[in-house]
């Protein structure tokens, strides 16, 4: 053993069997994104999300008196609970907690110091110097920056809705064990996302417009007026405006032409030559990892674009056999839904920086 | 609860744990997490995933290994406050890992195997697989060895850091196992 030991430390010239070996079994090495300390000051229990509570067995609760002292005993506990509270924050019992990490936030319009259990649609506000965090569980954490206003509307361990009325969160929850299940419902003036497990940031602004950036996992946006939904995978972002429908998602990577065009597309009120002029721009700049935006325009524009879309799509990722272009071609839910998990991979197969791609533009990217 | 760092540090001196500089961020942060700081518990999330990993990898499916390096972290976070030694982390780890992939095939109830891969956008090339077979085919100790620096991409300084073992031994551990997996490659490709 020399002291120029790759073996060792990786360190001298590599020995030509040793590194091909580790360039093909590094397809085995652990890919886990764990939490980051800088992003999580408190970082989740690494955890499962909670199960459902398995049914109980009913060989204790069997007699009817004794179903009936215990309800008796839950009224008592309520009453008292509620005298003695009387609507103020409560000390941590509960699955659900928040906290202050800066400043003085105001948590159902008193000052939030220390942590307590959250209330049903108790609204939390923080200032210019204000930041506070909610622990959801033990599967995740929203950080709220200054001046957000946002409530928990629904206390639910397996499905919690949270709203954002105006300002900035930011989201990290663990991994859910069941595919595309949603840990976490948010809810702004312009949209629904179910967060399904991920590190995102949601800004909304008084208007209602709403910008979702996904980091890692997905978050699915939906549209609860037109039942549509898109699927912000890592590395991609979604902006809506209220009245307008859901955004149409584009990943973080895409040429500025590209990014621009569909904004542009997602206007209603653009006249006729220029919505032309911004399909085709999206069209030529499109590149395999656009397929998502290009997926997300198919049920929106009229037959003849859609056949542009369609085999502009086809030519960037082949069609499987399993899929019949002419039923994509009339818009049918199941083929698009088919199509749809035929090109999840391409866009969880988070894309590279590429060329044309531009740093976020000054303003925050909004319209 | 944040533990402060100085507060940590002053348990772990209370404790009477010999701080050598190799060993005393994780002790450091074994204790603070001990006393429910959760941003410790993530550094050493960070700090030791891989190492769980690998003996995870070592002994189920490639496709199942990440999804049971959250389950090994869970039960380090309910049972850390139980460790007496925070310099014994890496080992104890260690066992939890192989205690969970045990528990893991019997409930299975068949043997790991190469036909599933991992879910990422690297597949392995046939020569992956059969390296990986290869290497499951060694015992423990080198069979783990590999997997950290070969798959893993830990250097052997690592190693013996995150498992608690001595450089030397590592050092002469890995180049017997190297050797090893060599000779079994080479008497592979010859049948």
């Amino acid at each position: 053993m020399s002291d120029n030991d790759y073996l060792w430390d990786g360190l001298g010239a590599p020995d030509p069997e040793l590194a091909r070996l580790e360039a093909a079994l590094s397809a085995f090495a652990y890919r886990g994104e764990p939490p980051r300390p800088e992003a999580v000051r408190s970082a989740p229990r690494p955890a499962r999300i909670p199960q459902r509570p398995r049914p109980r067995s009913r060989s204790g609760l069997r007699r009817p008196h004794v179903l009936g002292m215990l309800a008796a005993s839950l009224l008592i506990g309520l009453g008292l609970g509620a005298v003695v509270f009387e609507g103020a924050p409560r000390r941590p019992a509960a699955f659900f907690t928040v906290e202050a990490t800066q400043g003085t936030p105001r948590y159902a319009s008193r000052p939030l110091n220390g942590r307590f259990g959250l209330l049903a649609n108790a609204w939390l506000q923080t200032d210019d110097a204000a930041e506070a965090r909610i622990n959801l569980a033990d599967y995740g954490a929203l950080y709220v920056s200054s001046n957000s206003r946002i409530r928990v509307k629904r206390l639910d361990i397996h499905n919690p809705i949270v709203e954002v009325r105006y300002g900035r969160i930011q989201g990290l929850t663990l991994k859910a064990l069941e595919r595309d299940a949603t840990l976490i419902s948010l809810e702004t003036p312009s949209i629904h996302a179910d967060d399904q497990g991920g590190v995102y940031e949601l800004t909304v602004d008084g208007s209602g417009w709403t910008r979702l950036r996904v980091d890692r996992g997905q978050v699915a946006l939906k549209d609860q007026t037109t039942n549509r939904i898109a699927f912000v995978p890592a590395g991609a972002l979604c902006e809506t405006l209220p009245g307008q429908g859901l955004g149409v998602p584009t990943f973080t990577t895409a040429s500025i032409g590209l990014r621009q065009a569909v904004r542009a597309m997602d206007l209603r009120d653009l006249d006729a030559d220029r919505q032309e002029l911004n399909f085709t721009v999206m069209l030529v700049e499109s590149e395999v990892p656009d397929t998502l935006s290009l997926f997300h325009m198919v049920e929106r524009v009229d037959p003849r674009r859609r056949l542009l879309i369609v085999d502009r799509i086809c030519t960037l990722v082949p069609l499987p056999a399993d899929i019949e272009r002419r039923r994509l071609l009339q818009a049918e839910p199941r083929a698009l839904g088919r199509w749809r998990e035929h090109l999840m991979p391409v866009w969880r197969a988070r894309p590279q920086p590429r060329d044309g791609a531009l740093a976020p533009e000054p303003d925050g990217g909004r319209y | 609860m944040l533990v402060e760092r100085g507060d940590a540090r002053g348990a772990v001196a209370e404790a009477g744990i010999a701080m050598d500089s190799r060993t005393s961020d994780s002790i450091v942060l074994v204790a603070a997490a001990q006393s429910g700081d959760r941003e410790a518990f993530a550094r050493l999330y960070q700090r030791y995933a891989r190492m769980v990993h690998g003996i995870l990898l070592a002994r189920v499916p490639a496709s199942d290994a990440e999804d049971l390096v959250q389950d090994v972290f869970l039960r380090a976070l309910e049972k850390v406050g139980q460790l007496r030694n925070p310099g014994a982390f890496g080992a104890w780890l260690g066992t939890l890992a192989r205690n969970r992939a045990r528990d893991f095939l019997r409930r299975r109830r068949s043997a790991a195997s190469l036909d599933e891969e991992p879910a990422g956008a690297d597949r392995p090339t046939l020569e992956a697989r059969e390296a990986l077979a290869a290497i499951r085919d060694l015992p423990e100790r080198p069979r783990e060895l590999l997997i950290w620096r070969l798959v893993e991409g830990m250097t052997g300084p690592e190693i013996a850091d995150r498992t608690g073992a001595s450089q030397g031994t590592v050092r002469v551990q890995l180049h017997r196992a190297m050797a090893a997996l060599r000779k079994k490659l080479a008497t592979e490709k010859l049948s």
